[in-house]
């Protein structure tokens, strides 16, 4: 498998969604798809142009996001004047070219490449989880040829392939394997971990690892829609529905973590309203009786009363939850992770991802402070790997040594080491001034340290000296999913306020993170816990009731740039009642206007933010850390992913892994 | 009837048939696990001259273009220790800086790096269409039933090695052999 370069494997221009650098565009060249005229770019390749007026080529090998390969042969096309079939997706086109992508030969040349695809491929669809899904499927039924030659004249049997444990997550069905190589060319280029490939020649070449060993990486669920066939499925979700089975929603998920977790959801739910008994019991009751106790514990509060939003909540719900706590003169509504100290939740710019998670892509130096994207947020990382290796981008990090998939410089976790960047005496700061699109991102959780703040306005003053006009190189990098929402609708950041209120009514809403402790609240404080699971937030509740996970209802979430995005209910019957849902969302876009403006991105202004959060600058404390440094970090870190199975099986997976690879490097070095 | 042999020379003298032959599976036995063995219990080390080897070997290489250099130190790595070892390989990764699974696949691919321990003399018959025209099979078959071996199986002596090769580059010819890299002809299942 060759491995070169992606811009190197793709000429000079290649597809469009790898162009990162606008070109000035130069002339245009007139080519024709089965006698229709069409204009393109020089460079394009045959099956681009053929896009471009509606023609699909058939393919197997080809990917657009993924580098040419060129291997399957399924998209050979007639060329007029050209001998033989080329190669649509690697064959660039020339000038007056006549392409004819449904000719004799073309639809011989596609029956040839079928016709020998499945000599090799075994006849098991019925009982193959792609089934229904599968191009290969697709493609022998629509550019086949209708009868087959082949017959196993020695009874030797087809080929077959011994199947890999590549780990919990993906299974495999080697035999199936059409050798495409998609999951190697992601492997390598997307998520950065060249741990497949292909080994052996002809009939022997098979895709693999060198060793048996897991496929580490936190993207590596994606392989299993990239595969055009059956040879990588769904291992959790094997043999449980066909695909014409179930109902297609369109979804923000891509990462393992949220993907195979959804076993979670079935776990560990709460399912009907409880309320603690005198003798400290938590029992299920009717709502009716839930309800009450909460409005009497509501009513004795007298105005006393806080809200604690987790990392799932959503957006309306803590609009409600602000409103309803607003209403009986409470004033204390926090979110579970913390900020800096102060008033840095006022502006913006202050919490967000200002230079946007494709922005990343053009910065060409990019200092990580305290934060692992790898892990905290896999979609971030891949952006900056793309930096990395189209933009060759300069990333360091100031934190522990970690492994981001691409190279970067360890500066070092010494706090002062903030200081020094930021004044221009240390060696990486010249690398930042001098980029055109120079980035810094601070991980969430540093900023909850006591000296959070400083770090913050000792950043934001050293950005103020490198923003570029429309570029704004300061970023916090949230890794809560509710957590820009909740400042965006004006929640405070940290649990330690409501502490500090001592409320006697508390709301937890989805807050299982458990930074709030009984001890820490006053006695007769009465817990209400509105959320799906049972984990930290309903173990310490005097009443509990059972909310809807974020699959199974229509709720707005802010990501970590600002982008409002909406889940779509995955599961019927929710419990959300629906009739009110348009009046909340028309509340929400009393509070903040942006929020309604589903998937649009509104920049904040940078402007302020410097004076904003100037209020002490002695950068002290301990060495900056990261809480997911490992693989083994990122599986769990939520109340859904805690209850997972999935989830489970993957730490252990990853640790065993772990374990055998100490072994080998022992036995190597007796 | 007629085949092709060949006798190549790498450290130890050895002896490959080039023949032409019926496609027999040779990964009956899954190298992977066999590997893994080898992980475990094998170490490679370049000696002190073929890390000068090595050195002199990389000057010829542009710092960009390092990796090029992959085929001729897995060379150098096969001819120390008389085949490839996984560790070997690893090695050869380490010194030019790229993950383990591309040189990996690089030594898998060509037939001329031996991934498993091989005999003193190699006999190895090429299938490829030529000389499977020229009725290889019967040759591989032949070699199969006097060495009491199955295609990519040693002797337990370390003796003999038998494989399976794609294309000796010698097509043209009829049937011919090899000892000591001087070609011996005349080789038939007979």
């Amino acid at each position: 498998m060759i491995r070169a370069p992606l811009v190197k494997a793709l000429g000079a221009l290649g597809s469009p969604t790898h162009q990162i650098a606008t070109r000035t565009a130069p002339e245009k060249i007139e080519v024709f798809v089965d006698d229709i005229p069409v204009q393109v770019l020089p460079g394009t390749t045959v099956l681009q142009a053929a896009a471009l007026v509606g023609v699909e080529i058939p393919r197997f090998c080809y990917h657009e996001r993924l580098a040419v390969a060129g291997n399957c042969r399924m998209c050979l096309v007639e060329v007029e004047k050209s001998p033989k079939p080329v190669a649509a997706c690697a064959m660039p086109v020339m000038k007056g070219w006549r392409i004819k992508t449904n000719s004799d030969l073309t639809r011989k040349a596609r029956e040839g490449v079928m016709e020998f695809l499945l000599m090799n491929h075994p006849l098991d669809c019925p009982i193959c989880d792609q089934g229904g899904e599968c191009d290969l499927q697709d493609q022998a039924m629509a550019f086949g040829s209708d009868r087959s030659r082949f017959t196993d004249i020695n009874y030797t049997g087809k080929r077959a392939v011994e199947d890999k444990d590549i780990g919990p997550l993906v299974k495999t069905i080697m035999t199936r394997c059409i050798h495409c190589t998609r999951c190697v060319r992601f492997a390598s280029e997307i998520a950065g971990v060249d741990d497949l490939g292909t080994t052996g020649r002809g009939n022997d070449m098979q895709i693999g690892t060198y060793v048996e060993k897991l496929f580490l990486s936190e993207l590596s669920g994606n392989v299993i829609d990239l595969c055009p066939v059956g040879a990588l499925t769904n291992k959790p979700y094997s043999f449980v529905a066909r695909p014409w089975e179930i109902r297609k929603v369109s979804s923000i998920d891509v990462l393992d973590a949220s993907r195979f977790a959804c076993d979670g959801l079935k776990r560990q739910r709460l399912v009907a309203p409880m309320v603690r008994m005198p003798n400290g019991e938590l029992q299920a009751v009717e709502w009716e009786g839930a309800l009450i106790a909460v409005a009497k514990a509501l009513k004795k509060a007298n105005g006393q009363v806080a809200g604690v939003a987790g990392q799932l909540a959503d957006v309306e719900a803590m609009v409600a939850l602000k409103d309803l706590v607003n209403r009986l003169e409470g004033e204390t509504l926090v979110t579970e992770q913390g900020f800096i100290k102060g008033s840095g939740t006022d502006v913006r710019a202050n919490y967000l991802l200002n230079s946007t998670i494709a922005g990343l892509e053009e910065a060409d130096a990019v200092l990580l402070v305290g934060t692992n994207p790898r892990y905290e947020a896999p979609l971030v990382n891949t952006r900056l790997r793309k930096a990395y290796v189209h933009n060759e981008s300069q990333i360091a990090s100031i934190g522990p040594k970690i492994d981001l998939s691409y190279e970067h410089d360890n500066l070092g976790s010494d706090p002062v080491l903030i200081k020094d960047v930021c004044s221009g005496s240390h060696a990486f700061s010249k690398v930042l001034e001098g980029a055109k699109k120079p980035a810094i991102i601070i991980g969430a959780d540093l900023l909850e340290r006591e000296d959070g703040a400083a770090i913050h306005a000792t950043i934001v003053e050293y950005c103020q000296k490198l923003k570029k006009p429309e570029w704004n190189p300061f970023n916090v990098l949230q890794n809560n999913a509710a957590q820009v929402g909740a400042y965006d609708v004006g929640y405070q950041p940290g649990a330690d306020r409501a502490v500090k209120a001592q409320p006697k009514v508390l709301f937890l809403l989805n807050a299982d993170a458990g930074k709030v402790t009984r001890e820490q609240l006053p006695k007769d404080c009465f817990v209400v816990y509105i959320g799906s699971h049972g984990d930290n937030g309903a173990s310490i509740a005097d009443a509990v009731l059972p909310g809807a996970a974020y699959t199974e209802k229509q709720a707005i979430y802010v990501n970590t740039e600002g982008r409002p995005q909406q889940t779509l209910p995955g599961v019927v019957g929710t419990p959300l009642p629906y009739d009110t849902l348009d009046e909340l969302r028309a509340r929400l876009e009393d509070i903040s206007p942006h929020l309604t403006r589903l998937g649009e991105l509104e920049s904040a202004g940078f402007n302020d933010t410097g004076a904003q959060a100037a209020i002490s600058k002695s950068i002290g404390g301990g060495a900056i850390d990261v809480k997911q440094k490992e693989l083994r970090d990122y599986f769990m870190t939520d109340a859904i992913s805690r209850s997972s199975l999935t989830m489970a099986k993957c730490i252990l997976a990853v640790n065993k892994q772990k374990r055998q690879d100490e072994q080998a490097k022992q036995s190597v070095a007796i | 009837m007629f085949g092709l042999l060949k006798v190549g020379l790498l450290a130890l003298p050895r002896l490959c048939i080039l023949g032409s032959s019926l496609h027999i599976t040779s990964m009956r036995r899954r190298s992977k696990l066999d590997a893994c063995n080898m992980y475990d219990k094998m170490k490679f080390e370049f000696t002190k001259e073929n890390k000068a080897r090595v050195e002199s070997l990389l000057t010829w290489y542009p710092e960009a273009e390092r990796q090029g250099a992959l085929l001729p130190l897995l060379d150098i790595a096969q001819r120390q220790h008389g085949w490839l070892p996984i560790s070997a390989v690893v090695a050869v990764a380490e010194v030019l800086k790229i993950d383990p699974m591309q040189a990996y696949e690089t030594a898998k691919y060509y037939t001329m790096f031996h991934m498993k321990p091989r005999g003193m003399y190699v006999v190895s018959v090429c299938t490829s269409t030529p000389c499977f025209l020229r009725g290889s099979d019967d040759l591989l078959k032949a070699c199969s039933k006097m060495l009491r071996l199955e295609p990519g199986e040693t002797s337990k002596d370390m003796q003999f090695s038998l494989k399976v090769d794609c294309c000796l580059g010698a097509c043209c010819e009829r049937a011919r052999s090899y000892h000591q890299r001087r070609p011996v002809r005349g080789i038939s299942p007979r």
